[in-house]
């Protein structure tokens, strides 16, 4: 059965859509925004916050990134050096609340520059928060690469 | 870098407009009571282009600068970039702000270029479009980890603003 029997044999709920939207970047192309977010980001700068990590075999590092203005991260994207992957998360220290909260495979938490990973919902955080990324290397070889999130500043002045 | 607002032509930058009824106060509908709104634009398609540059084997920080048009402001949505090897760190800045949380040890040199930019097929599209003002100037660091020479082009794509009238 095609996907677009389904649609039309049957309302579609959002599980279902996502069970027939198999890739990362179909379900997050039926993520129509929010306009009031268009609203409150028009014109703001984009800004990326990148967490380099190198972690050996079958280890797990953290790494940690200080907030350096008022922003609300939006997509998540990652690169690395072997195609057997890692699993991540991502916590937020101040709200003792975790973005990603438990280990997920590479591919279920992040993007790439082609298809970057949009969060669901802008994700507000503060001057001077805390956001630890853990990359658990789940390969048997070196694992290098990089995790990058996208924020909007919350910026008045101009530049 | 902001977008510069406008006066709420509907409440004169009050933030409130008087209710008819009975006289009271109430919150600007057009503004939400901020007293200001967005200016409108004419969009037309606009492309910023990096020129093609070959960043040296292993060099670090290669700079790629150009002018933003002083006719228009730029609002971009899309970011693709051709390169030689992924190996290759970029950071942007405009003006004199850097656009990359460059201080954590590691991360000196930026973000990878496949971590920042997709390709014209699968361009790395934003849902929230960002601005640049006319006559910035744009500035891009390309840093190489391939060892070998690396070829380079980066192209913004969005939109130029005509202010529209009204």
């Amino acid at each position: 059965m095609q996907a677009i029997d389904y649609v039309e044999a049957q309302p579609v709920y959002q599980a279902d859509l996502s069970y027939w939207l198999s890739t990362r970047k179909a379900q997050t192309d039926q993520f129509v925004p929010d306009p009031r977010w268009a609203k409150e980001f028009f014109g703001k700068p984009h800004i990326w916050y990148p967490w380099a990590f190198n972690v050996n075999p079958q280890q797990t590092n953290e790494y940690a990134q200080v907030i350096r203005e008022n922003s609300w991260l939006i997509s998540v994207t990652g690169f690395s050096n072997q195609s057997e992957g890692y699993q991540a998360r991502i916590l937020h220290v101040r709200r003792r609340r975790q973005i990603q909260r438990l280990f997920a495979d590479q591919d279920l938490v992040v993007g790439t520059g082609q298809h970057p990973y949009f969060i669901r919902e802008p994700y507000r955080v503060r001057r001077g928060d805390s956001i630890i990324v853990a990359i658990k290397n789940v390969s048997t070889n070196p694992l290098i690469g990089q995790l990058v999130m996208e924020a909007v500043e919350d910026v008045q002045q101009p530049i | 870098m902001p977008m510069p607002k406008k006066t709420c032509p509907a409440c004169q930058g009050r933030g409130a407009v008087a209710n008819l009824k009975d006289g009271s106060q109430q919150v600007c509908p057009v503004c939400d009571g901020s007293g200001q709104v967005n200016p409108k634009y004419k969009r037309t398609w606009y492309d910023l282009v990096f020129p093609k540059t070959t960043v040296a084997a292993s060099a670090v920080r290669t700079p790629i600068s150009f002018q933003i048009p002083s006719d228009y402001d730029i609002e971009i949505w899309d970011i693709v970039a051709t390169r030689t090897s992924d190996e290759l760190l970029v950071i942007l800045q405009v003006n004199s702000q850097v656009m990359m949380n460059t201080v954590t040890p590691g991360n000196e040199n930026g973000v990878y270029i496949d971590n920042w930019a997709g390709t014209a097929q699968l361009p790395a599209s934003r849902r929230f479009p960002f601005y640049l003002p006319k006559n910035s100037l744009m500035s891009l660091f390309a840093t190489d980890l391939s060892g070998s020479p690396n070829t380079l082009q980066v192209s913004l794509r969005g939109f130029q603003l005509l202010p529209a009238e009204g």
